[in-house]
């Protein structure tokens, strides 16, 4: 018995140490690029699908063209929260160097040490900001302006929807589409909360009953894949989603989906675009940042993305720009709102929506 | 976000002298062991140490050992809803896969067709296609604006549109199309004890058809039914896309639960306590399944507890 394991053991080792070596080896992540010349390549993480295609191209190829020394690879994303995962995971090495983000999120962020503050001097435009864009605190600026938005199937509804309580109306009964489980149910609840006439700092008791009138009538809570392509095939007919989203599918639809800014007025949504602290890469990534949030990048991304633009000096076409928040008629009514007062109320919120209003 | 591989119940503990004779087979285990270690063990250890935290406002968490993030959640009537709707999803999708898959295997098993392979790789090919692709088919089907909808408004069988998607039904439907393929490859691996030959002697014995099915397929075949329910019901369990995609945000069960609280809500300490319930309920499932075997086992060889 004993010479039969002795003479399989070699094997048995080899086999142990090739496996331990391939372990090994797909463990220790490629160092990206960072050794043909002296070109860097950033990683900007930023959110999937129309938004990337649109910022590839308007932002990030002209900004490799006129930084012949600089790569910017696209990781998309979800959502912000997936920002936060990925960047908590990977601390000391970070998974990238420029992140976007959601102002409601941005603040935990800041405050767990995963984005560092800019320097003023590498991003020049920082001065150039709108006030809603600025950063108080020295972390990221704003990059893009957005707002809560009805969308309407043009040929399935004979009147459109003109406010936020036309969503009660008996009409559309089993028609709605209300994603509202995130983001856009808490910017709902700000809208909510300003026609009820009560302080959402307050009490937002009455803007979640009235949500629960509105359970019934709601055909589903998570349209599949996104609440856009569920009102343009029908399978919604009347739904709430992002402005920006929203024009840009009134285009591709051939006007079947189409955005309307309710006359109450709207709450707008800001993304943030920030540093990621230990980033070796910092001087790079902040050229990258102060290109984004500049009067060209702005104009060229927003034209094509129908985002409110962050700086001064960008002057969008006037047919553009009345499509975005930032046109006439929505500043106007802008809805106030306090998203750095809201990153701690966030989580109690979604939970209050989806256990009192979906589930209840 | 784990995936449970149901195990088999760990061999006794050999004798201090055989440990030398299974030193080869412990070195070929070693590189799948510090691979599961790695890939498998780790992750679920920092999920268990992350349900001991604290969820703070905002998305940030309190490092601290404390089991009050488990007592919220199991003090909390919308967990209870989950797990309620979980095991609502599990056994209905059970029940439904295991109705329509026994006729399939059965027939699989039993026939001498030419084209016994050809049926076999159809009943198995919709493995070939994600599950993703599979539940929008479904949707196209069972939508106000799907498939059967049109047709029974169109010939006016209803008036309104039934709400077969967008809800349970949709999820259960969908869910038992999708897991059909998997009981019934788990049944043909559990049918081996089918021979022709014992229905033969049972009708010569003056047996009916029913009493055949009853007296002699049925007890052949349950260890197949037992294992295909047991991996059904594991999987509906653990499901996530379609619940996600079909069930309107209405379907709530710990797999999109631990997502969203994890990716939505950032609450890492909720969703990891979640994890290790889901978790606990796998184990319970696997235990109670071997319990079944057992009983099995022994009602129909006579034998008492198997012995291999």
């Amino acid at each position: 018995m004993p010479t039969r394991p002795r003479r399989r053991r070699p094997l048995a080792l080899t086999a142990t140490a090739a496996l331990t070596a391939v372990l090994a080896a797909s463990c220790a992540s490629p160092d990206t690029a960072d050794g043909n010349g002296d070109t860097t390549t950033i990683t900007f993480m930023g959110f999937y699908g129309t938004f990337q295609d649109a910022f590839t191209e308007q932002v990030i190829k002209p900004f490799e063209d006129a930084n012949p020394g600089i790569k910017v690879t696209y990781v998309p994303i979800q959502n912000s929260s997936e920002v936060l995962a990925k960047l908590r995971a990977s601390t000391s090495r970070p998974a990238a160097d420029v992140a976007l983000m959601d102002s409601s999120v941005a603040p935990t962020a800041n405050e767990e040490g995963l984005f560092a503050r800019l320097d003023p001097e590498l991003v020049p435009n920082l001065d150039r900001l709108v006030d809603e864009a600025a950063s108080k605190d020295g972390f990221g600026p704003g990059l893009t302006l957005d707002s809560l938005s009805i969308l309407y199937n043009t040929e399935r509804v004979d009147t459109p929807p003109t406010s936020w309580n036309d969503l009660w109306d008996e009409e559309y009964r089993g028609r709605l589409a209300m994603p509202i489980a995130d983001t856009r149910g808490v910017a709902l609840i700000i809208a909510l909360s300003q026609i009820l006439g009560t302080d959402y700092q307050q009490d937002i008791d009455p803007a979640i009953d009235r949500l629960k009138e509105l359970a019934p009538a709601v055909e589903t809570w998570q349209p599949a894949p996104d609440v856009y392509t569920a009102v343009q095939s029908g399978e919604a007919d009347i739904a709430v989603g992002w402005n920006a989203r929203g024009q840009y599918y009134q285009d591709t639809s051939g006007g079947v989906v189409a955005p309307v800014l309710p006359e109450e007025g709207t709450v707008t949504q800001i993304n943030t675009i920030n540093l990621v602290n230990n980033s070796p890469r910092a001087e790079a990534a902040q050229k990258f940042i102060d290109y984004a949030i500049s009067a060209e990048a702005q104009q060229a991304f927003d034209e094509a993305a129908y985002y409110a633009p962050v700086n001064k000096d960008t002057e969008l076409a006037p047919e553009v720009r009345d499509r975005t928040t930032a046109s006439a008629e929505q500043q106007a009514r802008q809805i106030p709102v306090d998203w750095s007062w809201l990153t701690t109320r966030y989580t109690a919120w979604v939970d209050r929506i989806k256990q009192e209003v979906i589930g209840g | 976000m784990t995936t449970a591989v149901p195990t088999a119940p760990a061999p006794a503990a050999p004798p201090a002298g055989r440990l030398r004779r299974h030193r080869p087979v412990l070195l070929l285990l070693a590189p799948g062991a510090l691979a599961l270690l790695l890939t498998y063990a780790l992750p679920l250890v920092w999920v268990v140490r992350m349900a001991l935290n604290r969820p703070l406002d905002g998305g940030a968490i309190l490092q601290t050992v404390t089991l009050s993030t488990f007592t919220d959640v199991l003090a909390s009537s919308h967990y209870w809803n989950v797990i309620g709707q979980t095991l609502q999803l599990g056994v209905l999708t059970t029940v439904f896969t295991l109705l329509l898959s026994y006729p399939v295997a059965l027939f699989l098993a039993r026939t001498t067709s030419r084209w016994r392979s050809l049926l076999f790789a159809l009943a198995v090919a919709p493995l070939l296609i994600s599950s993703v692709a599979r539940t929008f088919g479904w949707m196209a089907i069972l939508g106000n604006q799907g498939v059967v909808n049109k047709t029974l408004l169109a010939i006016g069988v209803i008036d309104d549109p039934l709400r077969l998607a967008n809800n349970m039904t949709g999820v259960v439907i969908a869910s038992t199309e999708i897991y059909m393929p998997f009981a019934i490859l788990a049944m043909l691996a559990g049918f081996g004890r089918l021979d022709p030959e014992l229905e033969r002697a049972a009708a010569s014995l003056g047996a009916g058809r029913f009493a055949v099915l009853r007296r002699v397929v049925l007890p052949l075949t349950a260890p197949g039914v037992l294992t295909a329910s047991l991996l059904v019901f594991v999987l509906s369990l653990s499901g996530y896309v379609t619940p996600r995609l079909i069930g309107g945000g209405r379907v709530f069960v710990l797999a999109t639960e631990i997502y969203d609280e994890a990716m939505n809500s950032l609450n890492w300490p909720v969703a990891a306590v979640l994890s290790v319930l889901l978790l606990l309920l796998f184990g319970l499932v696997v235990a109670v399944h071997l319990w079944a075997q057992r009983v099995l086992e022994a009602r129909f060889t006579g034998r008492g507890r198997s012995t291999s």
